[in-house]
């Protein structure tokens, strides 16, 4: 898992659930709860800039790199 | 990830009637040849026998007669499990959902029917000339023009199989794309 998504930090701290944030970026729970744990292959940069939209945050902020 | 395909598709709908009815004729004509090998086997042997003494027929002529019945049988056989796979893929595409690994082995199998027909077809045509009455020229011409025609098919086929399965890998990587 080289590629980590930290969503959970930023929806703490802007106090906001996943439901709320699928409702705000128009994609379902399912796919973002499988971005949420990192099950996601890949992320459409539409669904990116939606996300740093809402969570007021740069790409870099819901990203991480774990060298395996 | 499923595709939105008009259920009422005219030519979806064509060829699923095309394919059924081709099916259920090879069944029935598969089912036809088989009964005549198992009369001309055992109840109309003595008949047989005597038919093709009549005609100067060698000692191989009998078991030449079960053996053109035994593989006009496969012939059907073969056919009819060409258009199963083929009525099955007809299916898939209906449901919106043709990129599956299971259609490009489906594919694979066609294009390997392909060829064993094209086989049995020559094993045929071999037969027919050893009876003398299906001249050379003929047979080469008939070769040609059909195995010509089964090669590009299977070509086709196999080809398909591949773009299937590649077609396969994209879909599975759209569906893990957030």
């Amino acid at each position: 898992m080289a590629i980590t998504v930290k969503l959970d930090d930023r929806l703490h701290d802007k106090r906001m659930t996943l439901t709320e944030l699928a409702e705000r970026v128009d994609i379902t729970l399912a796919n973002l709860s499988i971005l949420k744990t990192n099950k996601a292959k890949a992320i459409r940069f539409s669904t990116l800039q939606a996300l740093c939209r809402e969570l007021d945050c740069q790409p870099g902020d819901l990203l991480g790199y774990l060298p395996d | 990830m499923k595709l939105p395909v008009n259920s009422r598709d005219p030519l979806l709908s064509a060829a699923r009637i095309i394919v059924g009815l081709l099916m259920g004729l090879f069944i029935l004509v598969g089912v036809l040849v088989m009964i005549g090998l198992g009369a001309i086997a055992t109840v109309q042997k003595n008949e047989v026998l005597g038919k093709l003494a009549a005609a100067g027929s060698g000692p191989m002529g009998y078991p030449s007669v079960l053996l053109v019945f035994a593989l006009i049988a496969a012939l059907f056989a073969i056919a009819f499990l060409f258009m199963r796979e083929l009525f099955r893929i007809i299916g898939s595409v209906e449901e919106g959902d043709p990129f599956r690994r299971l259609n490009a082995d489906r594919l694979r199998r066609m294009g390997w029917f392909t060829v064993a027909e094209q086989l049995i077809l020559f094993a045929l045509a071999g037969i027919a000339a050893s009876f003398g009455g299906y001249r050379p020229a003929l047979i080469a011409e008939d070769a040609m023009v059909a195995g010509t025609g089964a090669v590009i098919l299977a070509l086709i086929l196999f080809i398909l199989a591949r773009v299937f399965r590649v077609g396969a890998e994209m879909r599975d990587e759209l569906e893990g794309t957030v």
